[in-house]
């Protein structure tokens, strides 16, 4: 239910979907990993949100979700999701999915 | 350019002429005007001194002092200029030569007035000019321009105060006559003419020098610049331009040759790009040509390029797919593939327009992995494409998609599971084998061939609805006792056969060359199938000495094995079932025949009849099913009971359904009439065709199974609580083999 | 009330446990739930609605909901607090997203998974259906996986 947005070295987390959206308007934030489902406004939501703001046209956001089919998968690209981890989550297959985008932030 | 053409040169001559022209005719017309002017003003200068001297010496006359005249005149002859001046008398005679006049003038006056004075020397003259002033009596001027001299010719005319001496006879008296030199005025002349053609000369110099250098700067110096460069320009090395930065005509023309320089240096640099990108695509040809993969480009409007391998043809046996969209060159079928068609131009769009997904996130929902493609009515590929993203100055170009044949692949994956199924299955069947004895497997090695064998007589006899039924349904019955007997080669044969029988009843397929094609060939492998059976019994029986006597009776076999049944397919369904085999007797005779019936039954009871463990709980029954198989041996009969704690029959729902298909008419209807319509052929109460229940084959094929044997089928249910099937039959006292 | 429609969730629960938690899971015989009120102290509800509507709640003991989000986040939680309870959710939330791929062929929605807690709370069971509860075992502690649906007519 939870979203975490990793700024540089510190990670912030936000409780619901209004909340991290405040978040990305006042900080800068470098990586983005969302939940599908979140309260308030929902993961999909967030980041067709987040995408229209200019600043965040680029960002990498990876999705998280319990599910997978593909359909959802569609609807995710076209909102604009870099890429996604399915619940429950690996460690190792979460990190193959950010490290490219955390490589030169330390 | 040199010689006569030159513009130069032209000019050159052209201006010279003009030049020496025109200074020529200002000199020559200016020193003549100078001339002639000087000459006239002296002439007239002359002839009023003339004219001063006449009078000075004809007053000089008047006085008779002739000494005096004639010192006068000696003196002005000694002025510059006078050549000749001298005094003539009418007949020629220089005056005061002689004393005839004096004396003439002293006779006329009668006194002497004149005394003689010395005298003078005398000469003669006679030229024309002298007559013709005696003659007109008028002045006369000569010029004579070869001696430089001016002659001048003047009456001296005999005036009335002249007549007092000279008497009134002769009208003209005498000629004064002057000569005088013209030298000076001559040079003075030529001297003007000099400065002048001095003057003149050079200015035309100045001039002509002058225009000889604006011409050489504003036209020859840039046309040859021009040339120059063209000629540069045309050794091949084009990148100059001519250095002229004017705003005139000539200034246009470089302008202009620049252009054009420009433009031939743009288009020379054109040809080499081509020549290097036909290179290139040359290379590129080869490389198609002979690589061993399936590759095509997708250019940016998602159609394929002329960049695709000859390897891609050959596997999609298609040629010419240049233009072609992805979809309509994978799925040509637009309307069957449709769906297809759109997923996959979905993703193509994705992978060209999205700019935010990873690749691995919209690879995997790559529609064509591990997909099957119809090439054609006896061609089937399945392939997988890879798709690259090629990206050219921050724009997407191109999308390059790269096949792989895994036909083979997956078809030797299929082929190592059927392997694996086989060895287990085989291993399995050992085992069964072992554990029940060979007879079993014998008898139903019997019953299958003696099955296929009429069917294989009998193919044609197939459009033929009785028959089709009891083909039906000795297939069906082979197919349980392969179930049981767990061999699945067999019963997956049967299975195919009864739905192709299904086809045929339903009007879905005729009795036709390609029908009995597929009979033949599935009863060739059912052939197949029963000729391993028999090696594996055959097998058995090398190894198992004096298992005869071991073996257990079929009757008990038979308890085991619906036992196995029944737990096999409980756990396939989800179910809990408690089983319970209960019976007195010690042996039945005529099972076989009945087996397949009571299989049936049981498979009904577990697929349909009983509920799973929540529809159980929530109806408030025990979370276990209850399943009971009864052989009761009732004087002359036997009752086969098959009872189940399930829902049972639904009545209404069956009643509902029979008015559907047409089996029972519309209206109320008896139970007995309701139930009646699940032993009619072709009835199912599923739609489904499951591989335990079969299609269509069921409770009818039990009634005819009755019938044959002389016996009847009944049922009692009640909605919730269960059903009870009873089969009943005669009983049969001695064990014979083989009964009707 | 199908199995057909059960499964999927005791299957993913099972799953959840065992590939997420690594945890060995075994679950019991299904049995009617005779006293709602049975329900432990922390439920996580998964609501469902389309061909059968009703509920499926996963009922967790405040200690075992305490012990199974410790083991989920590395955290060790002492009290039962917002933290905890999210934890849960995400369990749930797993377990609901997984079961909807078997459910596919049913015209079935399932809601957003919400969790309660407390000694007094009550669930909008569907009426006229028992609630059937399966037991679950786990090295860690029991839970229950309770259901409750009725066809739609």
């Amino acid at each position: 239910m939870k979203e975490q947005n990793i700024s540089d070295e510190s990670m912030v987390e936000a409780a619901d979907g209004a909340e991290a959206l405040k978040m990305a308007i006042s900080e800068q934030i470098d990586l983005f990993l969302v939940d599908w489902n979140m309260p308030k406004l929902d993961g999909l939501a967030f980041v067709k949100k987040l995408r229209a703001m200019g600043s965040y046209s680029e960002t990498p956001i990876i999705m998280i979700t319990s599910e997978a089919a593909k359909y959802n998968v569609i609807e995710a690209i076209t909102a604009g999701v870099t890429n996604y981890v399915v619940k429950p989550i690996r460690g190792n297959v979460l990190w193959e999915k950010i490290s490219p985008y955390i490589g030169n932030k330390g | 350019m040199k010689g006569r053409n030159s513009i130069q040169f032209r000019i050159i001559t052209g201006l010279l002429l003009i030049l020496i022209l025109s200074v020529g005719l200002s000199i020559y017309l200016t020193t003549a005007n100078q001339k002639s002017n000087l000459l006239a003003a002296s002439q007239r200068t002359l002839a009023v001194n003339n004219e001063m001297l006449n009078t000075t010496i004809r007053n000089i006359m008047l006085s008779g002092e002739a000494p005096i005249a004639n010192r006068t005149m000696a003196d002005f002859r000694k002025i510059t200029g006078f050549l000749e001046f001298e005094l003539y008398r009418t007949d020629g005679s220089t005056a005061f030569n002689d004393y005839d006049t004096l004396n003439f003038v002293n006779d006329y006056q009668s006194m002497v007035m004149f005394d003689q004075t010395p005298r003078v020397e005398g000469r003669n003259i006679d030229t024309e000019d002298f007559q013709q002033v005696l003659m007109n009596k008028t002045p006369v001027i000569s010029l004579n321009e070869e001696t430089r001299e001016m002659e001048y010719y003047f009456p001296i005319l005999n005036f009335s105060e002249c007549r007092v001496c000279h008497g009134d006879e002769e009208f003209i008296r005498g000629v004064s006559h002057f000569r005088i030199s013209l030298a000076g005025i001559y040079a003075q002349v030529r001297r003007a003419g000099i400065l002048m053609a001095v003057y003149f000369v050079s200015v035309g110099v100045i001039l002509f020098t002058w225009i000889l250098l604006l011409m050489h700067r504003t036209i020859i110096k840039p046309v040859l610049d021009i040339g120059e460069t063209v000629n540069i320009a045309a050794t091949g090395n084009l990148d100059i331009q001519v250095d002229l930065d004017r705003n005139d005509e000539v200034g246009e023309l470089a302008g202009r040759v620049n252009h054009m320089i420009t433009g031939l240096r743009e288009r020379k640099d054109l040809e080499l790009q081509n020549k290097v990108i036909e290179t290139r695509l040359e290379e590129n040809r080869k490389y198609l040509d002979h690589i061993k993969e399936g590759l095509l480009l997708l250019n940016s409007e998602r159609r394929i390029t002329g960049q695709y391998s000859v390897f891609l043809t050959k596997l999609f046996m298609r040629e010419d797919i240049a233009g072609l969209s992805l979809a309509d060159f994978i799925y040509p079928d637009a309307e069957r593939f449709a769906d297809e068609r759109r997923d996959l131009d979905g993703f193509l769009e994705m992978l060209f327009t999205n700019k935010t997904a990873d690749m691995d996130m919209l690879m995997s929902i790559n529609p064509l992995n591990e997909a099957m493609l119809q090439l054609d009515q006896d061609n089937e590929i399945i392939i997988r494409a890879d798709f690259l993203r090629i990206v050219e100055n921050g724009e997407m170009e191109n999308v390059m998609v790269i096949f792989e044949n895994l036909t083979d692949i997956v078809h030797s994956r299929h082929e190592l599971e059927e392997e694996r199924h086989r060895r287990e299955s085989e291993l399995e069947q050992i085992a069964t084998v072992l554990k029940m004895g060979p007879k079993v497997f014998e008898g139903f090695i019997e019953e299958a061939e003696k099955t296929f064998e009429s069917l294989r007589g009998n193919i044609t006899n197939l459009d033929n609805n009785k028959y089709l039924s009891e083909a039906f349904r000795s297939v069906h019955s082979v197919k349980g006792t392969a179930r049981y007997l767990d061999f699945p080669g067999v019963e997956e044969r049967c299975h195919q056969l009864e739905n192709l029988f299904a086809e045929l009843r339903d009007g879905n397929r005729k009795v036709d060359n390609s029908l009995e094609e597929t009979v033949a060939g599935a009863l060739d492998s059912l052939d197949d199938e029963l000729v391993l059976i028999r090696k594996l019994i055959d097998r058995f029986k090398e190894f198992s000495v004096g298992s005869e006597s071991t073996q257990i009776s079929p009757f008990n076999v038979f308890g085991d094995r619906i036992n196995d049944m029944v737990k096999d397919i409980s756990t396939e369904l989800d179910k809990e079932v408690v089983f319970k085999f209960e019976t007195d007797l010690e042996s039945i005779s005529g099972l076989s025949e009945i087996q397949p019936s009571i299989f049936h039954l049981i498979r009904n009871a577990l697929d349909h009849g009983l509920e799973d463990i929540y529809e159980r709980l929530a109806a408030g029954k025990s979370s276990e099913s209850h399943l009971v198989l009864r052989f009761i041996h009732e004087e002359s009969w036997l009752k086969i009971e098959v009872e189940d704690d399930g829902r049972g029959l639904d009545l209404p729902a069956l009643e509902k359904k029979g008015v559907e298909m047409g089996l029972l008419k519309p209206g109320v209807h008896l139970p007995s009439q309701i139930v009646n319509i699940l032993f009619r052929p072709g009835f199912s109460s599923r739609d489904e065709a499951t591989s335990i229940s079969g299609r269509g084959v069921g409770l009818d094929a039990v009634k005819e199974d009755m019938k044959k044997m002389g016996g009847r089928i009944n049922i009692r249910t009640s909605r919730g609580k269960g059903t009870t099937f009873v089969l009943v039959v005669p009983w049969k006292d001695d064990e014979k083999e083989g009964l009707v | 009330m199908k199995a057909q429609y059960i499964n999927p969730f005791l299957n993913a629960t099972m799953g959840l446990f065992k590939d997420f938690l690594a945890l060995e899971v075994s679950s019991g015989k299904p049995v009617i739930l005779e006293d709602p009120k049975d329900l432990s102290e922390v439920s996580a509800l998964i609501g469902l609605a389309g061909e059968t509507t009703g509920a499926v709640v996963l009922s967790f003991s405040h200690d075992m909901a305490l012990k199974v989000v410790s083991l989920m986040t590395g955290t060790k939680y002492a009290f039962l607090g917002s933290e905890v309870l999210d934890g849960v959710g995400e369990l749930v939330n797993i377990i609901a997203g997984n079961a909807k791929k078997d459910l596919n062929d049913f015209r079935i929605s399932i809601s957003l998974p919400g969790v309660i807690t407390g000694n007094n709370y009550r669930i909008n069971w569907p009426k006229g259906v028992p609630i059937i509860t399966i037991p679950f075992k786990s090295s860690i502690g029991d839970f229950t996986v309770n259901v409750s649906l009725k066809e739609a007519v």
